[in-house]
């Protein structure tokens, strides 16, 4: 039945696609390319593609995925000589009938199409991506921080990333210095000192303000281009790179004097028309 | 000194640069065109020299672009992936070179500047 249906979702299909996919054992072999014919139908993604090859061709081929819709970031590829989340890419958008598909570059690869994203979450890691407090840990503040429309636009589009790791692979400076912070971590480090709850800017500052931080960024922009979130982590190492030149020659931190508001409800009133939470399920 | 002051004086360096090189440019090549006299004529180099003025801009000149030009050939090494340790040794020998750039360039400036000449 499983199989009927399969057959008549591709009967009508567009076109017979070429999939060449770089494969890669993950026991220091070389590495080496197999192609595979996909049936194409409206709307159907790259990782829709791996899908049917795995179901139907190759039950060996390897890569990461998961929610399938751009949010989770773990299908990161190498798509045509673009780095591009494999689940937000149609095939007939490429407009070509062979497609190429090799892991992201500036990584190392565990197997086929699946990217060690270690570097990337220790680089992230390492600039604190929280809201620091000085005075208190922001559970205990009893209250509410004020956050106006315009404090919120200073940083909200780089909330966007999904940490798929995208900007690094397609970042020149990455290719060359494996060490460099890259533009994920910088772009985070600029999203959470511009927030105006936090106090951490003199902490993510020691570990950005080197030459291999901030100041090792080309501009190439790449990574803005690529951004499968619209992020422009670009700006954000600029705009970075400018608050740590004013603090460094002028003093001029990036404190911000947070107002807390009083929670106004101390004995909030339940309305009649909510029914009871359910009894726990885990304890 | 942290990165982002040696990031910022080199900026402000090429600033002055394009200055002080703008001066030295137009002495040296616009002469014809603005009638300033032979710039090259041993006359000419002699009253430079001895003018306060030009020892002043030739100092702040060859300040700026020995920084300029050494923090970029800094920048170019550790593109190389140096280790901390390698970094540290190149930074070392930058400022030396640069020191030694500076000692020599301004005591020939200044001799000239002293030299009782007719």
């Amino acid at each position: 039945m499983a199989e009927k249906n399969l057959e008549s979702k591709f009967e009508t299909h567009l076109k017979d696609v070429t999939f060449k996919v770089l494969r890669y054992s993950g026991e220091g072999d070389s590495t080496k390319f197999e192609e595979y014919k996909v049936p194409v139908i409206g709307g159907m993604t790259v990782l829709e593609g791996l899908i049917y090859i795995k179901e139907n061709l190759d039950n060996t081929l390897s890569w990461r995925a998961s929610c399938r819709m751009g949010i989770c970031g773990s299908c990161g590829m190498f798509i045509n000589n673009f780095p591009m989340l494999a689940c937000q890419t149609q095939i007939m958008d490429l407009n070509s009938d062979v497609i190429e598909i090799k892991p992201m570059p500036n990584y190392p690869i565990i197997k086929d199409l699946v990217p060690d994203l270690t570097k990337l979450i220790e680089k992230h890691k390492s600039i604190k991506p929280y809201i620091l407090r000085n005075d208190n840990a922001p559970e205990e503040i009893e209250g509410e921080f004020y956050q106006g429309v315009e404090e919120l636009e200073r940083y909200e589009q780089f909330t966007f990333c999904i940490k798929c790791g995208i900007c690094l692979a397609a970042c020149p400076t990455v290719a060359t210095a494996e060490e460099f912070t890259g533009p994920q971590a910088l772009a985070q480090a600029y999203r959470y000192s511009v927030d105006t709850r936090d106090q951490g800017f003199d902490e993510r500052k020691e570990v950005v303000d080197n030459p291999l931080g901030v100041f090792r960024c080309h501009f190439a922009g790449s990574c803005s281009e690529a951004c499968p979130k619209g992020v422009d982590p670009a700006l954000a190492i600029q705009l970075l790179k400018k608050a740590i030149v004013k603090d460094s020659l002028f003093g001029k931190k990036l404190v911000h004097d947070t107002k807390i508001l009083p929670i106004k409800q101390e004995n909030p009133k339940k309305k009649d028309n909510i029914p009871p939470a359910p009894p726990k399920s885990v304890e | 000194m942290k990165e982002s002051k040696l990031w910022s004086l080199h900026i402000f360096s090429g600033a002055i640069l394009l200055i002080l090189l703008g001066i030295h440019m137009v002495i040296m090549h616009f002469d014809k065109i603005l009638h300033l006299g032979d710039s090259l004529a041993w006359q000419s180099v002699l009253t430079r020299m001895q003018s306060t003025a030009h020892t002043v801009i030739y100092l702040l000149l060859l300040l700026f672009a020995v920084y300029h030009g050494l923090y970029g050939v800094r920048s170019l090494i550790f593109e190389l992936n140096l280790s901390k340790k390698g970094r540290g040794v190149v930074s070392f020998i930058v400022v030396i070179v640069g020191l030694f750039a500076l000692i020599y360039g301004a005591y020939t400036i200044i001799t000239g500047h002293m030299a009782k000449l007719s």
